[in-house]
């Protein structure tokens, strides 16, 4: 008797959930047959930019006769969803992708070049230089900046004050100096921290490396294993040994260590200081709690190292609306929506007209940051196919060293015949 | 079952002890990150220095993901269904069948896990695409239903095993097809295999994530554990206070049932010992 | 049995090979056939290379050291959770008052997700403000600052145990059922000859429930052998690769690396392991 009613009862339920939820498909399916542009990424699923996102689709929508509809995954597994995506038959027009998402789509042939649907010269007319560059590929403009900024450094001004640092440190001398200091302040405060795991561990090592002098590739031949690199690798060794730096740090825990004003140093992207506020720092706290500098440089006088960082719009070779795909991305971008993005989300513009309108110029965090951008190159591995295997080969490598499992020379070596193999497989 | 001798008692609550604090200890401990506000998630505080169901309060009236928990639910719940059943066949013709073949087509089943998922979702992905049941809960519904299916044949099988041929002789001689014998004879003596088999189906479903990402992208049909990273793993953010008050929130009605479930599994046990 | 019923064994198990087929067998036997050329992820284009991948999958020290890795993890992610399982099990069914609310709330951990579990034990173990070395300062064990998910040598405990915690209540739920389905009449009858509790142990309980333990632990390991989630989000493989299993490799080489043939021959390698494993199992099941 019981088990009858057991199983009336799982039917009973299962069908009523099968009747709501068909309804929401069909719901869904309405929606999908009048939109043309298929737009995918994750910044419209994130809640700190689904409101800005949601806008801008709905005031595209309302006046465009192409209306666009919105695709979403985590940002995590972006890359991977539009590869497999672009393997099937399944509609998509634009992306968002980031700087280290872009790289694998433009070499594997995904992407359309833009020079051939708006023109070179229109491009260099709306767009600045330096942020075009960040979507060039082999001489081809596979991608349109969105916004674009390199990741710096930020220090937390209070902390440094305590140590008897009014300015942030220049040199690496002055660094580790100030480093030193801090400890000695305060031996629960972690000075810096720069991410020691997942891939943003190689993202975070590559500009300290170019400020050794190092590199990872030149022309196409791994320059890795050189005294230059060895000397980044031995710097990071001594900044583990005096406790200055720790294992295991990503970026997610860097940002809320700071913000709890735990943490002197840490890179980061130029909405670091929304990430503080969302982490807790108030607004009327924040000169004091946060503040960028230039990475300090190893001589005097050497260039400042930043590595760029930014959103790109791509339009995808196997898109049959490219046209009007591109219509809506100079939306996306245009001076209006990118001034609104900057309010609600501190993402800095792209477009002539909005850098040098007034707005960008009263705002002194964006200013700075984008005067530190200058000096800006892409990472290394941006524009391999591979790009993730080779930061996870040096992530391996580098933690390897760190950990002593590896000395300096074997953890180089092995790096870079290991990056080498990957690259010319 | 065991005398409760003092030997016995000294065992089992030492041990009782060590396994309660470390089953229970994670989980308040998880209850107590979600009960303070996200500035203090990375301290070692207990709740009441800086109390707050802001994170649960945000969780319960967020209708997205009360829409991931229905559509979790739901397809939780189907594939479990579809998948006992076809397991409880299979487990049954394993069991108590002699032919030709058996033994490779239950080494075949097995299979079925034996290889990374991660890869079979490439040619799968394509596949479902070209039968046009991409985005569709059918798509999913097979894989779990694919994946669940060594656990579940191999675990009834193991119970029907247990369970005498003179049973179904009998039945046969009193005149029932194999349907009754299937489900009025066997399945209530098989209850405890086949309500672990729900629940092992039924949470696989509930945890997938790498199918449920590939396969659906509608946010509309979202199941809640893809629904959840997007939700609270963001590119700068990670909202980790109010996606452990999410976890436990949705995790609520599935316990429930599952403790519900349970009179039943002891019912059907006591029912079983009295007729053997 | 009549030789009608052979018909009706194979319509029972149809529905199961069919749904078999379409979703693994395919899709396997294609896995197989790839990891002989060097398809990449996005281009249609490829060759035979025959056993290169072999050849360079087993001369590679991140492939050895992932086997090592997964074969301590799936050793004692499955003997602890089985171990702690059977003696919750025997406990929560002494059938006092509230066992099986406890029971239920066991389950608990096994509802919530990877990602969320994940973070918890990261949490639990974090390097400056975690329970536990907070636990450990207190009670005057070291400097409340180790970081274990950061050092080679402890990363891989955490995830086993973060592991353990998500599955120990599957294991119980098994267990439970095959303690249950023992006979009392049996046990009644040893003690009326004098049996002691571990007779009863090993003479009633363990032959009763072995078969639900056999599958138990096959289950288990198979399960293990496939996880993927914890040492992805807790330790991304590290630190140096001290956590990087089978499974995280695999996705590595197919998401990451997109380099198809590479990733399918992994799992071909791996599919024989298990292949090996299921033969001398079924061949003792035989036996039995």
């Amino acid at each position: 008797m019981k088990k009858r009613l057991l199983g009336t009862m799982i039917l009973v339920v299962s069908t009523m959930l099968f009747g709501c939820s068909s309804k929401s498909g069909s719901e869904a399916g309405t929606s999908k047959e009048s939109s043309k542009i298929v737009w995918a990424g994750w910044s419209g699923e994130e809640e700190s930019t689904k409101p800005f996102i949601n806008d801008l689709i709905h005031s595209y929508n309302s006046e465009a006769k192409d209306k666009v509809k919105w695709v979403g995954w985590p940002w995590k597994d972006t890359q991977q969803q539009l590869i497999i995506r672009n393997q099937g038959s399944e509609q998509l027009d634009v992306a968002q992708v980031d700087i280290n998402m872009f790289g694998a789509l433009a070499k594997m042939g995904l992407l359309e070049d833009i020079n051939t649907l708006l023109g070179k010269k229109e491009l260099s007319k709306t767009y600045e230089g330096s942020a075009l560059k960040v979507g060039q590929v082999d001489g081809k403009q596979l991608g349109v900046p969105w916004s674009v900024a390199s990741i710096g450094m930020v220090y937390n001004p209070t902390i440094l004050k305590k140590a008897g640092y009014d300015n942030p440190p220049k040199t690496i001398a002055e660094f580790e100096d100030c480093m030193a200091k801090i400890k000695a302040v305060d031996p629960d405060i972690i000075p810096y921290g720069v991410a020691t795991k997942e891939e943003t561990m190689a993202t975070d090592f590559q500009p300290w490396l170019w400020t050794f002098g190092g590199k990872i590739l030149k022309n196409g031949k791994v320059t890795l294993d050189s005294s230059k690199t060895k000397d980044a690798m031995n710097w990071y060794k001594e900044l583990l040994k005096n406790n200055f730096i720790q294992m295991n740090m990503t970026r997610f825990d860097a940002r809320q260590l700071f913000a709890e004003g735990k943490l002197a140093f840490y890179d980061d992207a130029i909405s670091a200081k929304g990430v503080a506020m969302q982490n807790g720092i108030s607004e009327d706290k924040l000169a004091e709690s946060i503040q960028p500098m230039e990475r300090p440089v190893l001589n005097s006088g050497d260039d400042p190292q930043a590595a760029m960082w930014g959103h790109l719009l791509v339009v995808f070779k196997k898109s049959k609306n490219k046209e009007e795909a591109l219509s809506f991305i100079k939306f996306v971008t245009s001076e209006k929506q990118a001034l609104k993005y900057l309010n609600s989300n501190g993402m800095p513009p792209v477009v002539k007209s909005a850098l040098s309108s007034d707005e960008v110029k009263a705002d002194t965090w964006t200013k700075s940051w984008l005067d530190y951008s200058k000096t800006g190159q892409r990472l290394e591995f941006t524009v391999e196919q591979n790009g993730s295997e080779l930061n996870n080969i040096l992530v391996e490598e580098l933690q390897g060293i760190l950990l002593n499992k590896k000395s300096v020379d074997e953890g180089v070596t092995s790096a870079s015949k290991r990056i080498d193999e990957a690259i010319n497989q | 079952m065991f005398e409760k001798s003092r030997g016995f008692k000294v065992f089992i609550t030492i041990f009782a002890i060590v396994i309660g604090i470390f089953i229970f200890f994670p989980l308040f401990w998880m209850i107590n990150t979600a009960l303070k506000s996200p500035s203090k998630t990375y301290t070692v505080d207990l709740f009441f220095s800086s109390f707050t169901i802001d994170n649960f309060k945000n969780v319960l009236f967020d209708r997205q993901i009360l829409t991931y928990l229905r559509n979790s639910l739901f397809v939780s719940f189907t594939s479990s269904f579809l998948s006992t059943i076809v397991s409880m066949f299979a487990g049954f013709s394993f069991s108590k069948f002699r032919y030709r073949g058996r033994a490779s087509l239950m080494s075949l089943i097995m299979m079925a896990q034996a290889f990374p998922q991660a890869i079979l979702l490439l040619t799968l992905y394509t596949m479902m695409q070209k039968l046009r049941l991409d985005g569709s809960y059918i798509s999913l519904m097979l894989s779990y239903i694919a994946f669940v299916l060594p656990v579940g044949t191999w675990t009834l099988k193991a119970y029907f095993d247990q369970l005498p041929d003179s049973l179904i002789e009998s039945a046969k001689v009193d005149g029932a097809g194999w349907f009754r014998i299937i489900f009025q004879i066997m399945f209530p003596l098989a209850v405890p295999g086949v309500i672990s088999t729900a629940i092992y189906s039924f949470v696989w479903s509930w945890n997938d994530l790498l199918y449920s990402l590939t396969l659906i992208t509608e946010d509309a049909k979202r199941t809640l554990a893809p629904g959840l990273v997007m939700k609270y793993m963001g590119e700068f953010n990670n909202n980790w206070a109010e996606m452990m008050a999410a976890s436990i929130v949705v995790s609520i009605p599935v316990t429930i049932i599952f403790i519900l479930l349970q009179k039943y599994f002891i019912s059907g046990l006591t029912a079983g010992a009295v007729k053997e | 049995m009549k030789l009608t019923d052979k018909y009706v064994g194979y319509i029972l198990v149809l529905p199961a090979i069919a749904i078999f087929c379409a979703i693994i067998l395919y899709p396997f036997i294609n896995s197989i056939f790839l990891s002989f050329t060097n398809k990449s992820f996005v281009s249609n284009e490829f060759s035979f290379v025959g056993l290169q991948n072999y050849k360079k999958i087993f001369l590679s020290p991140t492939f050895l050291q992932a086997l090592k890795n997964t074969l301590i993890f799936v050793f004692f992610a499955t003997a602890l959770p089985f171990v702690g399982g059977l003696i919750w099990a025997i406990f929560l069914d002494l059938k006092f008052r509230g066992a099986g609310f406890l029971r239920g709330a066991t389950l608990v951990n096994w509802i919530i997700p990877g990602a969320s579990i994940s973070f918890l034990w990261a949490f639990i173990f974090d390097t400056n403000r975690g329970i536990v070395n907070e636990f450990l300062k207190n009670i005057g064990i070291g400097s409340g600052t180790y970081n274990w998910l950061g050092s080679a040598e402890t990363a891989m405990i955490v995830v086993i145990l973060a592991r353990t915690w998500q599955m120990l209540p599957w294991y119980m739920a098994f267990l439970t059922g095959g303690l249950q389905s023992i006979s009392f009449d049996q046990i009644e009858a040893a003690r009326m000859d004098g049996a002691s509790n571990w007779t009863v142990l090993r003479k009633i309980v363990i032959p009763g429930m072995k078969p639900i333990m056999v599958i138990t632990l096959v289950l288990g390991i198979i399960g293990n052998l496939q996880h993927f989630d914890i040492p992805q989000v807790l330790t991304a493989g590290g630190p140096a690769g001290a956590t990087t299993m089978l499974s995280t490799l695999v996705y590595r080489e197919a998401f990451s690396s997109y380099r198809m043939g590479s990733a399918a021959t992994i799992g071909t390698i791996w599919a024989i392991l298990l292949g090996i494993f299921s033969f001398l199992y079924s061949k003792k099941v035989a036996r039995d």
